[in-house]
């Protein structure tokens, strides 16, 4: 009020018309295949208001840098929508997309208005800058893995070599993802050949190939994610030793129910330089059983774990990933009381950050891998570290 | 017709609301970060730091199509990991975001 009053006081000693204050927004949009512009004004109380007597002679339009260039809409219409409020939609065939503008308006009774950036959201800034982390991570470390000239001519989606045993491995995992009424169906097929060393027998190589499928469903209450999903897997092992190979046929059947608690990172998450995602927790029970020759062997799944989860990842510095995953079993037979398996896997998220290979949509990422310990249905010791290139068809 | 400027404001925070309510980021994080700079990063940097798989991203996709009113299948057409959140939404915008609520 004192601030009113201050104002009307000063108008007076100044002999001058003073106007009032007026304030816009503006969006450039596309629509009926030309692009256009809409202003919304507010009063000084910050109510919606259209200015009277609106002409295109009212309005200047520019190119952000290119003031020069300036040039006067073609048409000035004030348009009431059907949710309510209005706005002003100003029209020339000037306007491009890609493109930001600067208006000027002079309306009628009101102080001139200047929106200064209308900007079309395909525009891109030149010279933009980009996080710390992600600078840091494309310069000094993505840099030392880009390939130029050739293109990766790798048919697999993964090839590593396996330190652990001097030999370079190869696999192949296709899991395609269905879902309908919120259940998520997932057969798998995997082909892959892992390094085993069986303690005071040595090692060998293991050939491996599986099968099976999944069903699954979640649901969020608040910040959880609940989900139990249910699957069969077969896997058949060629293990080759110095007598010949051997097979070993195995099947599980499995059910676990799975709490995921990314959310509750939220206040710790620093993007770019700390990231924790994909943290789980999951409890379960297994039905398994193995045949030495059978391909399906015997329908009596006899021996029982119950089995925990344990996953988390975690991004620091933009593009180094450490994912962790820890499964602990407690088999109902057998010699062992209890097993844990630990599988750590070290990123480098190359792909949003190198350009993409020809003929490929993205740069590959590399991975190290690290496997040990016992795990369904074998139960048998594995180590395996490996280095591998991974073209992930993840999302789709 | 419908405003735009009042169907970007309702876009952003959808989105928003969307991508943080499923992953470890608040949402006013969110639009600081990906939605409001001059020069936001891209979708493939909020995807390969915060969505842990691709059941999560299909959920944040789901939640968008019952937000919007668009099939599941042409948001998904649109996600794509180097553009922006604001160019993602504009894309659902000129598909017809929120145009079934008035049929």
């Amino acid at each position: 009020m004192k601030r009113t009053l201050a104002a009307s006081f000063f108008c007076i000693l100044a002999a001058t018309a003073c106007r009032a204050q007026i304030s816009a927004e503006g969006a450039l949009f596309y629509e009926r295949g030309h692009y256009w512009i809409e202003l919304a004004f507010r009063n000084e109380a910050g109510r919606d208001t259209i200015p009277q007597h609106l002409v295109p002679a009212a309005f200047e339009i520019a190119k952000v840098g290119d003031a020069a260039g300036a040039f006067k809409p073609s048409r000035v219409e004030v348009v009431t929508f059907e949710g309510g409020g209005s706005a002003v939609i100003l029209s020339s065939g000037k306007l491009e997309g890609r493109a930001c503008y600067r208006v000027t308006c002079k309306p009628e009774g009101f102080e001139p208005v200047v929106i200064d950036s209308i900007c079309d959201p395909f525009f891109f800034t030149p010279g933009a800058e980009e996080c710390g982390g992600k600078a840091l991570f494309r310069k000094y470390v993505a840099s030392a893995f880009q390939k130029d000239g050739d293109a990766y001519t790798l048919n697999q989606f993964k090839y590593e070599y396996d330190f652990s045993d001097e030999r370079s491995s190869s696999s192949l995992c296709i899991e395609p993802r269905f879902k309908t009424h919120g259940v998520a169906f997932e057969p798998s097929f995997e082909q892959g050949a892992v390094a085993y060393a069986l303690g005071r027998r040595g090692t060998t190589s293991t050939d491996k190939r599986s099968f099976g499928f999944s069903v699954s469903t979640a649901a969020w209450v608040q910040d959880l994610r609940f989900g139990i999903s249910g699957g069969y897997r077969h896997d058949r092992s060629v293990f080759q030793g110095t007598a010949g190979d051997s097979a070993m046929y195995t099947q599980s059947l499995t059910v676990e129910g799975r709490i995921r608690f990314d959310n509750l990172f939220d206040r710790v998450n620093r993007y770019c330089l700390s990231v924790f995602k994909g943290v789980d927790l999951g409890f379960g029970y297994a039905w398994y059983q193995s045949d030495d020759g059978d391909l399906w062997g015997s329908s009596d799944f006899g021996r029982t774990t119950p089995f925990v989860n344990l996953r988390a990842t975690w991004t620091f510095l933009y593009g180094f990933q450490l994912s962790y995953s820890l499964r602990s079993c407690w088999p109902a037979s057998g010699d062992d009381e209890f097993t844990e398996f630990h599988s750590l896997r070290f990123r480098l998220l190359l792909r949003d950050v190198l350009p993409a290979q020809a003929g490929k949509a993205y740069h590959p990422d590399i991975e190290f891998a690290f496997d040990t310990g016992r795990r369904l249905p074998l139960f048998e010791r594995e180590k395996k570290v490996s280095i591998g290139f991974t073209f992930e068809l993840y999302p789709w | 017709m419908d405003s735009w400027l009042r169907n970007r404001k309702r876009i952003r925070l959808d989105i928003a609301k969307a991508f943080s309510a499923r992953s470890g980021i608040g949402e006013a994080d969110f639009m600081q970060l990906f939605y409001d700079p001059a020069v936001p990063p891209v979708i493939g940097d909020f995807d390969s730091q915060y969505v842990s798989d691709a059941a999560v991203l299909e959920e944040i996709l789901s939640a968008l199509s019952e937000a919007t009113g668009l099939e599941h299948v042409l948001i998904r057409s649109y996600f794509a990991r180097t553009e922006t959140f604001p160019q993602f939404a504009e894309h659902l915008l000129r598909a017809g975001a929120y145009s079934s609520e008035k049929r």
